[in-house]
């Protein structure tokens, strides 16, 4: 009998340990690369060189040299531009799809929400071959047609603003039609029948119904275009505009470098993170009183368009059009070509960019990536889902603080966190620097936010009386872990698996200042090569990174719904 | 023999103590009912039979075997105990027939049998047929009957409810709380049952023990809580009853008198916890109120004005202004608002309680 007690407790204890040693592992790795990046900005050179001393002049600099202050408004404006815009394009789209009788709206809802795994460096690539300068083929076209030189060049603000507005238009369509369509009817008809028409009724009710989900969306829109590196270096250097991100990626990369100042002014970047967070939960504050936005309610109402229904499809397909279509073709189209040139003709056409892909390093890279998102993601998922467990299975301070610490990486550039994690593991004696699990360590932080959140939600579906049914059942609490915890859990984790899949293959905010030579992945050689001019062979990379994201979201759509999933959440 | 047999169980949480010293034993074939306000313990209690939550301290038997004190603990797939929960807790990965297949599965029972042992757990609950089916496709009802199923396939000895019908409309609660009873009963099975619905206790229990504070309040027969209460938390707390404080004045045979106002004395029985003398609270249920339209004032007899009424088809219920008290009575015959009635208040009936200092007084209305 005592025997029993025996094997109680040691598995007991063994949870505390582990769930111990896990939050500790998290909470230094999260935590480490900011402190290493608030002491580095007051170093005159990286944490850990010898020459490196205290002082105050890259603070000073960030916020009075004109390079840097430049940096910062363009930062403003173009994620105010973004934001907005996005706001505009996926407000129209989502009305249309839950409160219109636009023929095809279901169906094309799917389609708009594709932009959303998709990666703006890669659709920043097929508008170059779409609209750069004389050679786009837009340009190319209107100069042929109409005799006009260049119509749109994709290297200006306006460019950038396209690439990246219409990228996050999917994101805002997504929240305004899950806020749009669990507003109770009820509440919109209260209205008219009280007299108000349906302009007085959209904006006395249901904007300031819709309002804290505006303000949400505006804030992730605002600071993920804030963060974004890719596009706006892709797109802006040419033309000498900087937004902070490419600041500090100048700064890194291009000597003399400077690593000091580039954490210093990746600190301007943190501000604007921090200001908008504080900004959405003053207004959280101020809306929760009226919880109207519920699960349950009459069905929205639904406008008859007439004949202009079709136009109303005719958005969302220009949208599919603009977002996927135009671009992804020119890139397909433009991996055959020799060079991007206003002038076609057969001569031009090569499979050399192709035949390029199968060199060594372009080998190498794809096998990385896809060790990196495939295998890392695995792992990634599995670390996520078993933090969150613990998180879930004990309410102890720990637990709460290893929450708010998950959600700190979320709030920080990709690039800044770069520079952290840089600096964390070079001065480190393990032999972590430059390998492979550098980069899976820098995924892991940088997704934890999404990844703890996500794998919560899954945990919450499995309560602890499933389990406790189990035991009564007279299953040990293994078998109560393999047969009911497990299974449960699956679908969400495969869910959460192919997210990271799909972010991790089209990384580069923090690979691209931490790979080494072994470890280049397809983002990188992708990077690379548009650096080096090699435009179409960029594009051939490209096009097979596309192609496998395509694969990948058509196999999880299949097997788990994952469009439908995203648009009903 | 008592099946379960729980002895001074002490559950700790923080400062707090959900469970305070609790004893209690229940006989083979008896369905025991623990009833309180969310909060009491009785959920606490339940699990630790169970073997889903550790005692603090205290010893918990199962057919003479201690399966919990200070030094052994058993954990919950060793006890041989079934369990209904609250949540039904159905798998809904798994299908109907492969829920209630589990228990056999993990024990390693011989495939045909499991196949028939399912089939008449179906059978058992009415739901012969739906094996195939997944839980979410059911209704409540049917869910309940499933996770019933689940737990009688297996045959255990001692059967725990968390409040298994809690969840369910007013109607289907009535229902199927007839039918658990049929079933439990059939079974042989050994019951604990947990709810906080005081109807459902009477209707299912042949004991009940009314817990509030970690702490056994009282125990016994619905008849002996509903017509004995010992406080007047269970009086409040099972059934309806008008509460008139007072203080006795003398002792008459096994009554004592008792004055509820400057003018008013009622002759009342001391409840089993012997409320003769000192400050007292009546207890009297509406229904033993005799009202008519005519008489004259005698011992236990007063009139006063009908304040209220409900009518509720089978009954009337009205509230009567004795001289600023007021009581509840119930009756078949018709009055009128503002008609004068006399009430009587059968000194079989009036129970003397110990006067509760946290209760307030007048909550007849």
């Amino acid at each position: 009998m005592s025997l029993s007690r025996k094997s109680r407790t040691p598995v007991v204890d063994l949870e505390s340990v582990v769930s111990g040693v896990f939050y500790a592992l998290t909470a230094v790795l999260v935590i480490t690369p900011i402190v290493y990046l608030i002491y580095g900005s007051f170093l005159t050179d990286s944490p850990g060189a010898p020459s490196a001393q205290w002082t105050f002049a890259n603070w000073v600099r960030a916020y009075t040299d004109s390079t840097y202050l430049s940096a910062f408004f363009n930062t403003l404006t173009l994620s105010t531009t973004v934001a907005i815009l996005a706001m505009i394009m996926g407000a129209a789209m989502a009305w249309i799809v839950s409160r219109t009788n636009a023929p095809g709206r279901n169906k094309l809802a799917m389609l708009v929400i594709v932009p959303l795994m998709l990666s703006n460096l890669i659709t920043a690539v097929g508008w170059i071959a779409l609209a750069a300068p004389n050679a786009g083929f837009i340009n190319a076209a209107a100069n042929a047609l109409f005799g006009i030189r260049t119509v749109f060049n994709i290297y200006s603000f306006q460019g950038i603003v396209l690439v990246l507005a219409v990228d996050h238009a999917a994101f805002a369509f997504v929240a305004f039609y899950a806020a749009l369509r669990s507003i109770d009817g009820a509440l919109e008809e209260a209205s008219y029948t009280l007299g108000a028409g349906p302009v007085q009724t959209g904006l006395r009710m249901t904007l300031p119904l819709i309002f804290p989900t505006v303000a949400a969306t505006f804030l992730l829109i605002f600071v993920s275009t804030a963060e974004n590196f890719s596009v706006p270096t892709l797109l802006g250097s040419g033309f000498g505009y900087q937004t902070l991100p490419s600041r500090i990626y100048f700064d890194m990369t291009v000597e003399p470098s400077e690593p000091t100042m580039a954490a210093a002014s990746g600190m301007m970047l943190l501000w604007i993170a921090l200001a908008g967070t504080l900004w959405q939960r003053r207004i959280l504050a101020r809306t929760s009183q009226y919880v109207t936005i519920s699960g349950k309610g009459s069905r929205p109402r639904i406008t008859d368009l007439g004949p202009w229904k079709y136009v109303a499809t005719a958005c969302l397909v220009f949208y599919l059009v603009i977002g996927v279509i135009l671009p992804y073709s020119a890139l397909l189209f433009s991996s055959f070509l020799n060079f991007l040139t206003p002038r076609l003709s057969w001569k031009l056409f090569t499979f050399d960019n192709y035949l390029f892909l199968l060199r060594r390093e372009n080998v190498d890279a794809t096998i990385n990536s896809l060790l990196f998102s495939i295998g890392g993601g695995l792992l990634i998922t599995g670390l996520y889902v078993t933090l969150s467990y613990f998180i879930k299975r004990s309410a102890t301070g720990a637990s709460r603080l290893i929450e708010y610490v998950a959600m700190i990486p979320t709030a920080i550039p990709a690039v800044v966190l770069a520079v952290g994690i840089l600096w964390t593991f070079v001065g480190l004696p393990l032999p972590i620097y430059g390998t492979a699990a550098i980069l899976i360590i820098a995924y892991f932080i940088r997704y934890i936010g999404l990844g703890v959140r996500q794998s919560r939600t899954a945990l919450a579906q499995v309560s602890s009386e499933l389990t406790e049914a189990a035991r009564m059942s007279g299953a040990s609490p293994l078998r109560a872990f393999t047969d009911v915890t497990v299974p449960l859990v699956r679908p969400a984790a495969l869910a959460l698996w192919t997210l990271l899949f799909m972010s991790i293959f089209t990384e580069i905010s923090v690979t691209i200042l931490l790979y080494s030579y072994d470890t280049v992945t397809l983002p990188v050689r992708l990077w690379n090569d548009m650096s080096q001019g090699h435009q179409t062979r960029a594009i051939a990379v490209a096009v097979l990174q596309a192609s496998i994201m395509f694969v990948i979201i058509f196999a999880a759509d299949r097997k788990f719904g994952i469009l439908r999933n995203t648009l009903d959440r | 023999m008592s099946v379960i047999e729980v002895s001074n169980l002490v559950r700790q949480y923080g400062s707090k103590r959900a469970v305070d010293n609790l004893s209690f034993s229940v006989q083979e074939g008896e369905i025991l009912v623990i009833v309180g306000a969310s909060g009491c313990g009785k959920t606490t209690t339940l699990r630790s039979i169970a073997g889903l939550d550790v005692p603090t301290s205290g010893t918990i038997r199962l057919d003479g075997k201690t399966v919990a004190d200070g030094a052994v603990f058993l954990p919950p797939e060793r006890r041989g105990v079934g369990m209904v929960f609250q949540s039904y807790a159905l798998w809904p990965h798994k299908t109907i027939a492969e829920n209630i297949a589990y228990s056999q599965i993990v024990r390693g029972t011989p495939r045909a049998e499991i196949g028939t042992a399912v089939d008449n757990a179906l059978a058992l609950v009415g739901l012969s047929g739906m094996g195939d089916r997944y839980p979410a496709t059911l209704s409540g009802g049917q869910q309940q009957r499933v996770a019933l199923a689940r737990c009688a396939v297996s045959e255990p000895r001692v059967m725990l409810l968390d409040e298994p019908l809690s969840n369910l409309d007013s109607k289907l609660r009535e229902q199927m709380r007839d039918e658990l009873k049929v079933l439990i009963k059939k079974m042989r099975s050994t019951a604990v049952h947990i709810t906080h619905d005081q109807t459902e206790a009477m209707a299912l229990a042949d004991r009940i023990i009314v817990m509030r504070d970690g702490r056994i309040e009282q125990m016994g027969t619905g008849r002996d809580l509903y017509r004995r209460p010992v406080n007047r938390f269970v009086a409040d707390f099972i059934g309806v009853a008008t509460f008139l404080d007072g203080q006795v004045v003398e002792a008459a045979g096994d009554k004592v008198r008792v004055q509820v106002a400057p003018t008013l004395s009622l002759l009342a029985t001391p409840s089993v916890a012997a409320a003769g003398d000192g400050a007292v609270s009546l207890c009297i249920r509406p229904e033993s109120v005799v009202l008519s339209a005519t008489g004259s004032p005698a011992q236990n007899v007063v009139s006063g004005a009908i304040v209220a009424e409900t009518f509720l088809g089978d009954h009337i219920e009205y509230v009567v202004d004795v001289g600023g008290l007021k009581i509840k009575a119930r009756s078949q015959d018709d009055f009128t608002l503002g008609q004068t009635a006399f009430v009587l208040l059968p000194p079989d009936a009036v129970i003397s309680l110990p006067a509760a200092v946290q209760c307030q007084t007048g909550k007849a209305a």
